[in-house]
Order: structure tokens, then C-alpha cells, then sequence
């Protein structure tokens, strides 16, 4: 078998360079190796918040928005429906010039509504029960994470929330999880695991259930639930 | 992790190029017998690695019949950093491998050889881990786990090339080692065995560098 392979002579010098070539690479690949911090090690839970109060007034004043262009469309279709419309034409422009300002405060209503119930409310400070410094983290879904202690079944949170654009008005409330631990190893990680996490505490003005995205295990992490203030 | 498919292909490559430096009718070429010391000059290069150190000796005896029985012995410290990604791993031991070689010279300075192997490591490995919080103190850990064991197999090629009369032989030898059985935990299993490298898969491709002694 070797004898038919004497063809391949010529490739002597091209051998120990395939070979130098192949120790090389086989090196480098040996040692690339990255030390980052993983994601997601530390347990957390998602909170939403919204701002009850201010969602009620806005609904009010969405009703009433809608009360008044509903009475001037009303005015309107009534001076289109004279025979003789001239004495109203000054009228109906001014109506129409109304109802356009209102139809703009109708929409920027609507999307502050949106907006708080969507949640998105960026906390002034995050802290814990014997924990370090205060910190917030909002995504782009207006959810915060809490990160939960990974050394106690239990975690208290104070939270800072600012109520006025220009800061002087803000609130303080406290929530406390209560959840099982589990270490786990996975994909070359330790992660910690919170399962079943529950409200133990609140002071403000109600919070939802928490909601798992798997029933069966329901870990911290695809939980989530809503606080209303 | 290289698949098992890369190994043999591997293999087969270093098969070639091994072929390709084939010079002449090996069967009219003699072996000169005597006993030989092994030095794994390229496993001494780790000393300057901050993630391994390992040393790799041996004694073997080239038979005039082509045939090379071996022993090598070794020891290592393993420190892989992507063991556990936020933490610390470290295996260290010592083994011993026991196997074969069939020389085939190609012409009075080079020969190329198959063969085949076993070996047997005893280690302990240890490691630590954090997860780090933002707002709570860090989780930490540790652990550390003796008397481990783990045996596998060998299948090698190689070549050398003889200088001074023959005295002295430089090589190199790919081969692909396969587990036979081995200690296993169910929490952080073990990463690297000393002699036998990471426990990603079943196999485990290799490439050694050595210079050889004959008397």
C-alpha cells in the first residue's frame, strides 16, 4: 500500500509544512479562551410598574376629551344638515379649529396611557436588606429586574420611585420575595436558580400574581408580575 | 470540542503526509535495536503557561523486527480557564501509558510507525466559583474531589527522524485517545484528566513533539 503511494513524493517538504501548519492552529485553538462574567448567573425577577393614580386621571380626562368632540361633532353635523348654512359658517370653522386641538390632546392622552401601561417607569433607586449599593435596570420593555439574593431564600426591596418631572415629589415602598435555590451547572456556569418566587410583602397599592412562563418549575427568571401604585 | 469525523480526518491527513515522505522499499531498509529514553520536549513548553504544566517521560525498546514497545510516564496540572466560566478549575496527577509501535522506515533517517496504546491517570481535581451581585454580597463556592481515575486508549502516527549514528531521534506523533472509563460527577463534572486532556466527547485528538535517546 505504502509503494502506491509514491506519487505522492514530491510533497515531502509540503508534508512537514502541513505539519507546522496543523501545530499551529491546533495551539492557538488550544488556547483561546475568554473570562467573561456570564449573564443571567444571579437569579432576578421582572416588575412592572404602573401608576394607578395617574392612569385614572387620565382616563378621566380622556372621557372627557371625547365627551366635548362628540358635542361638537354633533354641532357640526347639525349646521350640515341646514338648508341655509351660511349664518354658521363662522361657527363651524371655529368648532372645526376646537375639535382639531382636541383630537391632538385626545392623542397625546392616549400615549401617556399607553406608556403607563405599558410600565414604563424607571426607578430613582433600587436597594436591598443588607445589600450593597442601590441600582436600577430597566429594559426596553419598561420591565426592571430585580436581582435576587443567591444566599438567602428571601429578598426585601426598597424602591424609590420619582412621581414629578421635576424631582421633588417621589415615593418609597418595600416588597419582599420569598423563593426556593437551586445550583446549577450549565454550559460551563454556575447558576443560581430561584424557583417559585411569591410576594411575601408590599406597600404599595396592589401587585398582580406572578406570572411563570413554565408552570412545572416556574424559576425566577421567566417570571414576572406588576405592581400598581 | 473537535468532533470525532475531524479526528479521523486528522489522522488520515498525517497518514498522507507521513506516505508522501516514503522514499525507497522500507523492507530492505534495517532497524537498528536497542533501548530508548523518551522526552515530550513539547509538553515542557507548558512550564511557561500559567494554565498548564506538564511533564511527559519514557523507556521503550526498538526491536530489530520493527516492533517498539513503550512506557511513558507523566505528570500535569490543568488549569483550564473555560472550565467553569465564573470560577477556577484545576486537575493534577499523574499517569502512565503502556503501548506499541510498528516502525516502517522510509529510508536510513526516516521512518513513520502506527501505533497503539493504554493508559491509566489518577488525579484530584478542586475548583471554586462566584456569582457576582450588583446589590447582594457575591454566592461563592468550592469543592474538591480525590482519588479520581480514568483509563483510555491510543491509536497513534508518527515519524522520526535519526541523527548522531542514530543516538538521537526527533519526532512527532498525532493520534486520537478514546475513554474507556473514568470518574464522573453530576454537579461540575470532571474537565481535564492529566495524560488524557478535556472530557468534552469521548475522543480526544493530540499532537506530540519529542526527542528520543537510543543506546
Amino acid at each position: 500500500m505504502v509503494q502506491s503511494l509514491l506519487f505522492l513524493r514530491p510533497m515531502r517538504k509540503a508534508g512537514y509544512i502541513g505539519i507546522f501548519i496543523f501545530l499551529t492552529v491546533m495551539g492557538v485553538i488550544s488556547c483561546v479562551d475568554d473570562n467573561i462574567q456570564p449573564e443571567e448567573a444571579e437569579p432576578y425577577i421582572s416588575v412592572k410598574f404602573i401608576n394607578n393614580r395617574s392612569l385614572d386621571t387620565l382616563n378621566v380626562l380622556l372621557a372627557a376629551i371625547k365627551a366635548d368632540i362628540a358635542v361638537i361633532t354633533k354641532r357640526i353635523t347639525a349646521i350640515d344638515a341646514m338648508t341655509d348654512k351660511t349664518p354658521f359658517l363662522a361657527e363651524k370653522d371655529s368648532l372645526n379649529k376646537v375639535k382639531a386641538s382636541l383630537t391632538t390632546e385626545q392623542t397625546e392622552v392616549n400615549n401617556k396611557i399607553n406608556k403607563l401601561k405599558k410600565g414604563y417607569v424607571k426607578l430613582t433607586t433600587l436597594q436591598s436588606l443588607g445589600g450593597s449599593s442601590p441600582i436600577t435596570k430597566l429594559d426596553s420593555t419598561g420591565t426592571n429586574e430585580f436581582p435576587l439574593n443567591s444566599n438567602a431564600t428571601k429578598s426585601r426591596f426598597f424602591t424609590t420611585i420619582r412621581l414629578s418631572d421635576d424631582n421633588l415629589e417621589s415615593r418609597l415602598d418595600t416588597i419582599e420575595f420569598e423563593y426556593t435555590l437551586d445550583t446549577l451547572f450549565v454550559e460551563n456556569t454556575i447558576r443560581i436558580s430561584a424557583q417559585w418566587p411569591k410576594v411575601t410583602y408590599y406597600s404599595f397599592d396592589s401587585v398582580s400574581n406572578i406570572s411563570c412562563k413554565d408552570s412545572i418549575t416556574c424559576t425566577s427568571n421567566d417570571a414576572s408580575l406588576t405592581i400598581y401604585y | 470540542m473537535m468532533p470525532r469525523s475531524l479526528s479521523i480526518t486528522s489522522l488520515l491527513f498525517c497518514l498522507l503526509i507521513a506516505s508522501s515522505t516514503y522514499a525507497g522499499d522500507s523492507t530492505r531498509i534495517a532497524v537498528k535495536s536497542g533501548a530508548q529514553l523518551y522526552i515530550d520536549y513539547g509538553k515542557l513548553l507548558t512550564i511557561a503557561a500559567d494554565f498548564e504544566t506538564k511533564y511527559e517521560f519514557g523507556a521503550g525498546y526498538q526491536f530489530k523486527n520493527r516492533f517498539q514497545p513503550n512506557l511513558k510516564i507523566g505528570i500535569a496540572t490543568l488549569e483550564p480557564t473555560s472550565a467553569i466560566e465564573n470560577g477556577t478549575y484545576k486537575s493534577e496527577g499523574q499517569y502512565w501509558k503502556a503501548g506499541l509501535n510498528y516502525m516502517i522506515p522510509f529510508d536510513a533517517v526516516n521512518s513513520f510507525y502506527l501505533g497503539a496504546y493504554y493508559g491509566q491517570s489518577k488525579f484530584e481535581d478542586e475548583g471554586t466559583y462566584e456569582v457576582i451581585s450588583d446589590l447582594w454580597p457575591k454566592f461563592s463556592g468550592s469543592f474538591e474531589r480525590k482519588d479520581l481515575e480514568a483509563t483510555w486508549y491510543e491509536v497513534v502516527v508518527g515519524s522520526e527522524k535519526s541523527m548522531l549514528k542514530g543516538h538521537v531521534k526527533l519526532g512527532g506523533v498525532f493520534g486520537v485517545r478514546i475513554i474507556q472509563s473514568r470518574t464522573k460527577f453530576d454537579f461540575i463534572d470532571v474537565y481535564a484528566i492529566p495524560g488524557y486532556g478535556r472530557t468534552l466527547d469521548k475522543t480526544a485528538p493530540f499532537a506530540n513533539v519529542y526527542i528520543k535517546f537510543q543506546l
